[in-house]
C-alpha cells in the first residue's frame, strides 16, 4: 500500500514541475509587455518603466525569473498582483474556501446523483424508468454550464423561489451552482453504475448467492453495489477535471466569489501572476486529489493493488 | 437471462410498461438533418433569415417569441432567430479548426512515440501526463491569457487543449499496430520506418482519430461558447452563441428566451455531433462496438 503511495507521488512531483514551466513560460513568452499592463497604459518615464522592471525582477534572465518563481510557488508565495500591486496569495487564500465549498458541493451531488440514478436505472433496466434517466443522463452531459446555470436560475430562483440566484456564503447558495455541475459530471458515472451493476449482477457468485438463500435485497446491497463502486471511483477521479472547469463557470454565471472569478478577471486584466497562481494551484490540487483516487482505487481492489505495486 | 429475472421480481416490474428511447436509424438521421441545418446556417445565413444580425430595433426590444420575431428579440430589439443563424459559422468554424490543429498535433505526437517507442514515447507520455494535469479548460485559458483576443487565438488555445486527449489515444493504437504482424514482416524486409510509418502505420489508427476528431468538435463548440460567456473570447465583431447567452442572463427573469435557445441550440448540436461519432465507431472500429 505504502509502495503505491510512494509510486504516484513520484511521478506527481515532476508532472507539477512541468505544469509550472508551462504555465509560466507560455505566459512570458508569448507577446505582451507587462510593464504596460501594470501601468495599464498609463504614460511613464524611462526611469518609471526602469522601477517596475526591477520590482518585478523583469531584468534577469527569464531562466533565473523562472527558477525562482519555482522556488517561491513551493514556498506558498506567487508575488505581487499586476493590477493591484498586492500579494496575490492574499486574495487566493481569502477566496479559495469559497471554491472548496463549491467543489465538495458538487462531487457530493454527482456522487449522490451519479450512483443513486445508476442504481435506480439499472433496478428497473428496460422500463421507462430506466429511458428516462438514460436519456437525462446523455442531456444533461451535453448541456453547457453556462446554459444550465441561467436555466436552474430561472427554475428554481425565479419561478419556484427556492434557492437564491446569486451570492456565496450560505448553504442555500451553494445548492443550484453545485447542481449545475453535477448535472454534467454525473451523466457519465449513472450510465457507469448502471452498466457495471448489470455486469455484475451475471457472474456466477451471484447466482451461487442466491442457490445459498441470501436475500435478494442483501445480495444487490452488499455484492452488487460494492463491485459495481469499484469502477466509478477511478471515473471521480477522472471527472473532477470537468468539475474544476466547471467550477470557474459556475462562480461566473451565479455571480459567486472564487478562485474562478479570481481566475478570469485575472486573466481579463493580463494579471499574469495572478494567473500563473490558481492554475498551478489548481492543478496541482487535480494531481494530489487523483493520487488519492488512485490509492482509493488500489484499496477497494486487491488486483489493481499488485498491479500497481510492481 | 433467468437469474435476470428472479433478481427484480420483488420490484413488481409488470407495473413499468416497458418504453425504449428511439435510438439506431432515427436518431442518426435526425442529428445528421440537423447538422446539415446549422451548416446551412453557417454557409448561407441569408438564405435562413432576411433579417440582419445587427440591426438594432428600439422599438421591438424583448419581444417574446412568436410576437413578429419566431424567436422573440434581445434588449436591443435584434432578432434572436437571426443572431442565432449568423453565430453558425464563428461556432462551426471554432469547432471544426481547434479540432483540426489539436487532432492533427496531438494525433502526430501519439503516434510518433507509440511507434518509435524508447527515449521518444518516454518524452511523449511525460508531456502528455503534463498536459493532462491541467483540465481542459485550464489548458484553454493560460493560452487565452497570453494571445490577444482574437478568434484565430481562441481557436489555437482550444486546439491546444485538445492536444493530450489526441496524443494519449492515438499513442496507445500506434503501440497496438505496432505489434502487428504486419509491421513486423514490413521491419524484416527492409522497409524503411520512416515509410512503415507513413504507409502501415498512420492509415490503421485513422479510424479512431477521425472518431475522436467527431466527438471533439461538439466539446469544441462547448468550450468556445462558455469562453466567450465569460468575456474572454474575441473581444469584437464576432456573434457568439455564448455571448447571447451571457447577454441574456440579466433578463432571465421575464425574458427567458434570449438566453435559452442559444443553450437549446448548443444542447441539440452536441447530442447530434455524440450520436454521429457513436455511429462512426460502430461502422470504422466493429471490435469497440
Amino acid at each position: 500500500m505504502l509502495g503505491v503511495v510512494v509510486r504516484r507521488v513520484a511521478i506527481g512531483v515532476p508532472v507539477i514541475i512541468g505544469v509550472s514551466a508551462i504555465i509560466f513560460f507560455v505566459l512570458r513568452v508569448l507577446p505582451g509587455n507587462p510593464v504596460q499592463v501594470i501601468t495599464q497604459g498609463a504614460p511613464t518615464t524611462p526611469g518609471e518603466r526602469h522601477d517596475i522592471i526591477v520590482e518585478f525582477g523583469l531584468n534577469k534572465p527569464i531562466f533565473s525569473q523562472y527558477l525562482s518563481f519555482l522556488g517561491n510557488a513551493v514556498r506558498g508565495r506567487f508575488g505581487i498582483s499586476f493590477a493591484t500591486r498586492q500579494p496575490v496569495m492574499g486574495e487566493i487564500g481569502s477566496q479559495a474556501m469559497a471554491t472548496v465549498e463549491l467543489a465538495v458541493a458538487a462531487m457530493l451531488m454527482t456522487v449522490l446523483l451519479g450512483v443513486g440514478l445508476g442504481v435506480v436505472s439499472a433496478l428497473l433496466r428496460d422500463t421507462w424508468v430506466d429511458a428516462t434517466i438514460r436519456a437525462l443522463s446523455l442531456l444533461g452531459s451535453s448541456m453547457p454550464i453556462i446554459w444550465t446555470g441561467p436555466l436552474l436560475i430561472l427554475i428554481f430562483s425565479f419561478t419556484l423561489r427556492l434557492f437564491p440566484a446569486n451570492g456565496s456564503g450560505t448553504l442555500s447558495e451553494l445548492v443550484l451552482p453545485a447542481l449545475s455541475i453535477a448535472l454534467v459530471t454525473s451523466g457519465v458515472i449513472i450510465r457507469l453504475v448502471r452498466s457495471s451493476m448489470l455486469e455484475v449482477l451475471g457472474l456466477e457468485f451471484v447466482t451461487a448467492l442466491r442457490a445459498k438463500g441470501v436475500p435478494e435485497a442483501w445480495i444487490w446491497l452488499r455484492h452488487i453495489l460494492r463491485n459495481a463502486l469499484v469502477p466509478a471511483v477511478t471515473l471521480l477521479g477522472v471527472q473532477l477535471g470537468g468539475l474544476l472547469s466547471g467550477a470557474v463557470i459556475a462562480e461566473t454565471v451565479f455571480g459567486r466569489q472564487g478562485l474562478g472569478s479570481l481566475l478570469v478577471n485575472g486573466i481579463d486584466e493580463k494579471d499574469y501572476p495572478m494567473v500563473q497562481a490558481i492554475v498551478l494551484i489548481v492543478a496541482t490540487a487535480y494531481v494530489a486529489i487523483n493520487i488519492v483516487v488512485d490509492v482509493s482505487y488500489a484499496y477497494l481492489d486487491p488486483r489493481v493493488r499488485t498491479q500497481l505495486a510492481r | 437471462m433467468t437469474a435476470d429475472s428472479i433478481g427484480t421480481r420483488w420490484l413488481n416490474r409488470s407495473a413499468l410498461r416497458t418504453w425504449r428511447v428511439p435510438h439506431g436509424r432515427v436518431m442518426v438521421v435526425l442529428a445528421g438533418l440537423f447538422l446539415l441545418l446549422v451548416i446551412g446556417w453557417a454557409a448561407f445565413p441569408g438564405l435562413f433569415t432576411g433579417g440582419n444580425p445587427t440591426a438594432v430595433n428600439p422599438l421591438a426590444t424583448l419581444r417574446a417569441p412568436l410576437q413578429g420575431y419566431l424567436l422573440g428579440t434581445d434588449q436591443y430589439g435584434r432578432s434572436v432567430y437571426t443572431e442565432l443563424v449568423y453565430g453558425a459559422r464563428p461556432a462551426l468554424e471554432v469547432g471544426l479548426l481547434s479540432t483540426l490543429i489539436g487532432g492533427v498535433i496531438g494525433s502526430a505526437i501519439g503516434v510518433v512515440g507509440g511507434y518509435l517507442g524508447g527515449w521518444v514515447d518516454m518524452l511523449v507520455m511525460r508531456l502528455i501526463d503534463i498536459l493532462l494535469a491541467l483540465p481542459g479548460l485550464f489548458l484553454a485559458l493560460i493560452f487565452i491569457a497570453a494571445l490577444p483576443p482574437t478568434l484565430e487565438n481562441e481557436i489555437l488555445a482550444i486546439g491546444i487543449s485538445a492536444v493530450p486527449g489526441f496524443a494519449r489515444v492515438m499513442r496507445g493504437q500506434a503501440l497496438q499496430v505496432r505489434s502487428r504482424l504486419f509491421v513486423a514482416a514490413a521491419t524484416v524486409v527492409g522497409v524503411r520506418r520512416r515509410v512503415i510509418l507513413w504507409r502501415h502505420v498512420v492509415p490503421n489508427c485513422a479510424a479512431p482519430a477521425i472518431v475522436l476528431g467527431t466527438l471533439n468538435i461538439g466539446t469544441a463548440i462547448v468550450i468556445a461558447a462558455s469562453l466567450n460567456f465569460l468575456g474572454l473570447g474575441p473581444s469584437a465583431g464576432v456573434l457568439s452563441w455564448g455571448g447571447l447567452i451571457s447577454s441574456g442572463q440579466g433578463y432571465i427573469d421575464h425574458d427567458w428566451w434570449i438566453s435559452t435557445f442559444p443553450g437549446l441550440l448548443v444542447t441539440l448540436l452536441v447530442i447530434a455531433v455524440s450520436v454521429l461519432g457513436d455511429r462512426l465507431r460502430d461502422a470504422m472500429e466493429p471490435s469497440s462496438a
